[in-house]
């Protein structure tokens, strides 16, 4: 019962992390390989916090909130300033950027050595997993809606018409690009929001917790459950979390039994480019190039 | 999507998810197979490190084998689950959750990174099931909570030995040159006072990143300030790379290791140049235990058993030891806490180990080795 | 001080060569393409077992080697990249695609060969050179000499042979090539075979200097791409000065703020160079795909 409610968490907090970045993909366009950065972020800050001054949980979490949104705008300037390729890259050096800052700065990161010791969530005299579950639940229903919102609004369909239309964004200039810095923000908040609940789910946080491959990881939720999509960031997050886990209980205990998985996991991956490059609930018809 | 093409995913998705079911419950009841007592490992099989997952589980069959054909403990053979952790905290996490409420092992052995076995802590007390770590070394596992054991020496008391060790030989001036990881940090942090306390003077302290292999920048920068010697706690093979491209650079400051260099993937990759390093190396080595486990390991694995090695041997050791002391039917995770804080003098191959109570045990010595003619020797003052 | 310049000039010419050989890679994808990593990993392997296992002398190895590994690329591009062009996919989906090969590839390799280093020399140390005041080995002159070569070979390829120059117009709009009349699968079959060649030179010079683990793929492809983006993606001369901007960047890290920093260093210069000019320092014609 308790590796089911762990794997939810997982889940849950996963989503969050790919339902942010599809913002960022899905919605306005921006391939960004440095949400790793931002979880990050978020999970610092909280811990920070939550080590240092204690207090209710959700004063950590309104910390990680408030700085993975200053974060998330702090990385959409120059990243809507790049057209096309040239994004991932920009977003690439953010992330190692940020991630050689927690490597190195240890008095609010402790280095590579990380933070250890981290408080749980306590609600109603209880510290137990069901009480995270029950608050990463909460967060994350919240953030679904916030971005349901975003999605729907005015905002949101302009977004979508300019990801389909690049002359379009052009000529509607200046406010577009708020537009979009605001919705950068809104994303880099609900990553932050995941990392400090991770962070004090796990209590124990370092550097490499967040780096480039786990960047890697969130996006290939995000393309694996369909860019574009509402769902799809949820079932992304379930095929990723949970395949391993499958795997692992087929698996034999011999020496490679961890490569085949990942192996598998490979073949799965290139599977799905191949047959349903889209995602598994994606309905955003990708564009050929040169048509 | 069409509402045909979605259909059939759901249907393809339901297909592999009630296959997925039912292997796994097949696999779980294989698992449970009658009476055999069930222990876990974690540890890196695949990723950066997974050579000390290679190790681990080769001494952990060695254990297994011996306590098996021997007829297992009350009757019963002892079974155990490798998981891989990746060297990385989250999915440590995750597998151990899995042995702890899945598996329902009353004990974990694992994981030689330091990072994972902090981050595992706390499940541990919370299920309480003990992890019986085989290797981590940084200071903050002491604290980690009441089901965490570790058996190793601390990196404290490495870093002051090794501070100890270069003052003796005369070294004044000595440059840090380390992997900024839980590990080389812990080094690194605990050398520089020790050393200065010792009248020694740090010229620089520089670190690499794990994946780091290029250092003739960094030796460069370090030459330049003539250093007597140059401390390099730093993983096998980038300490091997590293000793190698200072050679190569014509570079001759002394080289002190640490306890890693002892694996024979350092001389491999260093080649020449590990000739006359100097490095510390945990236990006692020259008893008969040691002897009779290196021969066995040499003979099955067709290669030399490093320090860990050993302490996955004796880590299984001590658990059956501890097993030993339960009657069948109390094989859970406060009953073989109780016993090991019993422990007070087991002999394995890597020495002595004492509990005495605690979570941390005592009794292991350092030994001072050097490189002679493509060999690990003791260190006398005369060579 | 001579010493600071022989170790620049060494560095900068080996990541030139990954930087042109991605390049080229580029070129023929237009996508962030892993195959790069692939091959890398692929190459030096298989040297390693044709002079190990097989026990074939070094130079019969590293010339079966190659062929192997164009063979493999050969195959690569026919089976995977063929269908992923027929179907338009956009870079992202390439880039997804090729990053699930290459996890099966670094796996089998792994379950294979193990994960630790291997190294291809069959010596101890190379013999050293002294020019100047700066000590180095003949095996660093010498590799520094075959990734000049190669770099050559690269902008050679690309400025003055038919298919080079085709290049462009065969990845960038295909309607009117394929009206033209240009053989486009030949090309881009040609194009990524002279690339699989400079990506097994560079993977096997490096394989000589430092050793093989089934990790070092994704690193050399960070550090290659990061050259390509300070320089220009678009041309291979702006690779070669990328390079040298990034061997700067390493080099000047460590000696100012210390060996910890010198990733920092690299990464601030690139959000730096793309902050000034967008599409690097040397750009060629401005490329916009999917318009």
């Amino acid at each position: 019962m308790d590796y089911i409610v762990q794997l939810t968490i997982f889940v849950l907090i996963w989503g969050m992390l790919a339902a942010s970045l599809n913002l960022y993909v899905g919605y306005t366009g921006v391939i960004s390989v440095a949400h790793a950065a931002l979880f990050g972020v978020g999970a610092y800050a909280s811990s920070a916090i939550s080590i240092r001054v204690g207090g209710p949980f959700v004063i950590s979490i309104a910390a990680a909130v408030l700085i993975g949104a200053a974060f998330g705008a702090l990385l959409a300037t120059p990243l809507l300033r790049i057209k096309g390729d040239a994004q991932v890259i920009v977003s690439l050096a953010f992330q190692g950027l940020l991630f050689s800052l927690f490597n190195n700065i240890e008095v609010v990161t402790g280095g590579p050595s990380g933070l250890a010791g981290i408080p749980r969530v306590t609600a109603l005299g209880s510290s137990a997993d069901l009480i995270t579950l029950i608050v990463v639940a909460t967060a994350f229903s919240i953030s679904i809606t916030a971005l349901h919102r975003v999605v729907t609004s005015p905002v949101g369909r302009i977004l979508v018409a300019i990801r389909e239309d690049e002359k379009l964004a052009l000529s509607l200039g200046k406010n577009v690009m708020r537009r979009k810095l605001e919705v950068s923000a809104i994303a880099g908040a609900i990553a932050g929001a995941a990392g400090s609940l991770y962070a004090q789910y796990v209590g124990f946080i370092d550097p490499t917790q967040f780096d480039l491959n786990e960047s890697f990881s969130i996006l290939c939720i995000v393309i694996i459950g369909g860019a574009g999509s509402f769902y799809g960031p949820l079932v992304g997050a379930a095929f990723i979390v949970l395949l391993p886990q499958l795997l692992l209980f087929v698996g034999l205990t011999t020496a490679h039994a961890a490569n085949w998985r990942q192996v598998i996991f490979g073949m799965a991956i290139t599977g799905l480019m191949i047959f349903r490059p889209q995602g598994v609930l994606g309905n955003y018809e990708f564009r050929g190039r040169g048509s | 999507m069409s509402r045909s093409s979605r259909r059939s995913i759901t249907r393809i998705g339901a297909g592999i998810l009630s296959v997925g079911v039912a292997v796994s419950a097949w696999a779980l009841a294989a698992r449970q197979s009658a009476g055999a007592i069930t222990i876990g490992v974690i540890t890196p099989l695949t990723g950066d490190v997974a050579s000390w997952g290679a190790m681990q589980r080769n001494s952990t069959e060695m254990a297994l084998d011996e306590i098996n054909s021997g007829g297992g403990i009350g009757g019963r053979k002892v079974r155990v689950i490798y998981e891989d952790d990746q060297a990385t905290p989250k999915i440590g996490v995750t597998v151990f959750t899995k042995l702890a409420t899945v598996d329902k092992v009353p004990l974990v052995v694992g994981a030689p990174a330091s990072g994972v076995t902090l981050a595992v802590a706390p499940v541990a007390n919370r299920t309480q099931t003990v992890l019986l770590s085989s290797g981590s070394t940084a200071t903050a596992v002491a604290q980690a909570g009441p089901y965490v054991f570790r058996f190793m020496p601390s990196d404290e008391m490495q870093s002051a030995i090794m501070a100890n060790w270069a003052r003796e030989l005369g070294f004044k001036r000595v440059a840090v040159l380390y992997v900024r990881n839980a590990w080389g940090t812990g080094l690194q942090q605990a050398f520089q006072p020790a050393f200065t306390k010792l009248g020694g003077v740090i010229t620089t302290s520089q670190g690499m990143a794990v994946e780091d292999t290029d250092f003739r920048a960094v030796l460069t920068k370090i030459a330049a300030d003539s250093p007597d010697a140059v401390f390099a706690p730093l993983y096998t093979r980038a300490a091997g790379l590293m000793v190698r491209q200072a050679k190569e650079l014509g570079l001759n400051f002394q080289i002190l290791g640490a306890d890693v260099y002892e694996t024979p993937e350092f001389i491999e990759v260093a080649g020449q140049a590990a000739e006359g390093v100097l490095f510390t190396r945990f236990g006692q080595y020259n008893g008969a235990e040691y002897q009779a486990f290196a021969k066995a390991y040499r003979q099955r694995f067709q290669t030399e058993p490093a320090a860990y090695a050993g302490y996955c041997y004796d880590a299984m050791k001590i658990a059956f030891t501890a097993l030993r002391q339960l009657t069948s039917g109390e094989y859970t995770g406060p009953a073989i806490r109780e016993q090991l804080l019993n422990i007070r003098d087991f002999h394995g191959v890597t020495g002595l180990t004492d509990f005495n109570g605690s979570t941390s045990a005592s009794g292991k010595v350092f030994d001072r080795l050097v490189v002679k003619n493509g060999k690990n020797v003791p260190w006398t003052a005369k060579n | 001080m001579t010493q600071f310049i022989a170790n620049i000039l060494i560095t900068a010419t080996n990541i030139a060569l990954l930087a042109v050989a991605f390049q080229l890679i580029y070129a023929v994808r237009r996508a962030y393409d892993f195959s790069f990593s692939t091959l890398y990993l692929a190459a030096p392997y298989i040297v390693l077992w044709l002079s190990r296992s097989v026990d074939l002398p070094f130079w019969v190895s590293v010339s079966v080697g190659l062929a192997l590994t164009l063979a493999l690329a050969a195959i690569m591009d026919v089976t995977l990249y063929r269908s992923l062009q027929t179907k338009r996919a956009p870079p992202l989906v390439t880039m997804l695609a090729s990053f699930g090969v290459y996890l099966i590839a670094q796996n089998v390799i792994a379950a294979i060969f193990g994960s630790e280093a291997r190294t291809l020399r069959a010596w101890g140390l190379a013999p050293p050179l002294e020019i100047g005041g700066a000590r180095l080995t003949n095996l660093q002159a010498i590799s520094t000499f075959c990734a000049i070569c190669g770099v050559a070979l690269a902008l050679i390829y690309q400025r003055f042979t038919r298919a080079g120059r085709l290049l462009r117009a065969a990845t960038t709009n295909v309607a009117l090539a394929t009206a033209i009349g240009i053989p486009i699968k030949r090309i881009i079959t040609t194009g990524f075979l002279v690339a699989a060649a400079l990506v097994t030179l560079a993977a096997i010079l490096v394989g000589l200097e430092i050793d093989l683990t089934p990790t070092t793929g994704f690193q050399a492809l960070v550090l290659a791409v990061t050259a390509c983006l300070i320089g220009g993606i678009d041309n291979a001369i702006g690779a070669v000065v990328g390079a040298v901007f990034v061997a700067l960047g390493q080099e000047a890290g460590v000696w100012i703020f210390g060996a910890q920093w010198s990733g920092t260093t690299v990464y601030a210069l690139l959000l730096l160079v793309l902050f000034i000019r967008r599409s690097g320092l040397i750009s060629g014609p401005n490329l916009r795909y999917g318009t």
